[in-house]
């Protein structure tokens, strides 16, 4: 059984949205100027809003450019508004609008969408582009929890934090496990490492995190000691941590539910080769669209189709440790 | 040029984008004063007064020809 480090207390599976309306209701009430735009769907908190405060409710319907021009509008007067919806509406459909009369000004707007592979929506609705995306976008923090506590601290930070915030949301099934304990600090910008190793060091972010726990079992019965190092900031990216896990080990695998071209595992090859080189393997989704799985809500099958489950970390891990030796790197 | 401002005791980051100073007009946010306004000159997580004094900033980007003459 892995050793975890403080914070690290491994629970049932437990949707990580859970979190997310708790701390919405917490933010709503510390913040009276938290203000729902809504794009012909829920969000988190939605019934407090109903219950609480309808008049902070503002409808867009599906006009997500609108949406999102509504936004930068309301947070220029001094609102905070949250923006939600799919990642493709909301992000895809609106990046313009987000560039222009969001992330220019820096306004505090904060957008919470729904976005990854694995659910039953098909092609259309379930993106793998969205961390690709909004990664080059200036001003722009992008927070992916792991976990349901995690979730809910996240929401809570980033309702503190002054200026625009991308929450990234993996809400389909399967929920990832319970990871963090309730006192576990959360904090912008930092990496948490779940677990020391010093063998290879899997960087995973969202989902992938409880898959990244799960292949701890496999290569632990082979005798690989791996560690985890939890990214939930995707940006701005904690290259101190980066660097550190990468000159302790030299092999490097990060771990994402979404494209890998642009994606986390991007960000941190760029900070690998800039500062602490390490060899490096990519699990995300390739160059490719989302599927529906055959079956609705199969999502096993799309785990596997797309190779993101622990048995594919699991053999990135070892493909990591193989070009180490290849390449002659040297460990601390 | 991207910059980061932390609270200098608890180490919250209070703000993060693009150099506050580098752009060459139509500035969104005219200093780090203002971002610390924004936050009613207080940090929300530790209850620090924030000043220039009692943040840390760190701006980082790649050399270049303009930069290596300051």
């Amino acid at each position: 059984m892995a050793k975890f480090n403080k914070y690290v207390q491994i629970g049932p599976a437990t949707p990580a949205v859970n979190g997310a309306e708790a701390a919405m209701i917490k933010v709503c009430e510390k913040y009276p100027n938290v203000v729902a735009v809504l794009e012909d769907m829920g969000m988190p908190g939605l019934e407090w809003f109903k219950k609480h405060a309808p008049e902070r409710i503002v409808e867009c319907g599906i006009a997500e450019a609108n949406g999102a021009v509504i936004a930068g509008a309301l947070a220029a007067e001094g609102f905070m508004p949250f923006l939600h919806s799919f990642s493709f509406a909301v992000i895809e459909r609106a990046y313009n609008q987000i560039r222009q009369s969001i992330l220019v000004d820096r306004f505090n707007v904060k957008i919470t969408a729904r976005d990854g592979v694995w659910g039953d929506l098909g092609i259309s609705h379930d993106i793998v582009e969205g961390l690709s995306c909004t990664r080059i976008l200036p001003n722009l923090v992008i927070l992916n929890p792991a976990d349901v506590v995690e979730a809910e601290k996240a929401y809570i930070a980033m309702a503190d934090y002054v200026g625009p915030v991308y929450f990234r949301m993996e809400q389909s099934a399967p929920a990832p496990l319970k990871i963090f304990t309730d006192d576990y600090p959360f904090e912008i910008g930092k990496a948490y490492q779940i677990k020391d190793g010093k063998d290879a060091t899997i960087i995973a972010t969202g989902y992938l995190v409880t898959e990244a726990i799960k292949a701890l079992d496999i290569l632990e019965k082979e005798g690989l000691d791996v560690g985890i190092l939890n990214m939930c900031t995707v940006k701005p990216l904690d290259e101190e941590a980066i660097i550190r896990v990468a000159e302790q080990t030299r092999a490097i695998v990060t771990a994402e539910n979404g494209s890998i071209v642009g994606g986390m595992g991007d960000g941190v090859a760029a900070v690998l080769g800039e500062y602490a080189p390490a060899a490096l393997v990519r699990v995300g989704v390739e160059d490719e669209f989302s599927q529906s799985a055959r079956l609705s809500a199969d999502v096993d099958e799309l785990k596997d189709l797309f190779g993101l489950g622990a048995k594919d970390i699991a053999i990135a891990v070892k493909e990591a440790i193989a070009k180490r030796e290849q390449f002659k790197l040297v460990r601390k | 040029m991207t910059e980061k401002i932390y609270c200098g005791k608890c180490n919250m980051m209070l703000y993060f984008g693009e150099e506050i100073k580098r752009r060459l007009y139509m500035r969104a946010i005219p200093s780090e004063e203002t971002v610390l306004g924004y936050y009613k000159n207080v940090c929300p997580k530790c209850g620090n007064s924030l000043s220039l004094n009692t943040v840390k900033i760190e701006t980082k980007g790649r050399k270049t020809w303009l930069t290596a003459q300051k």
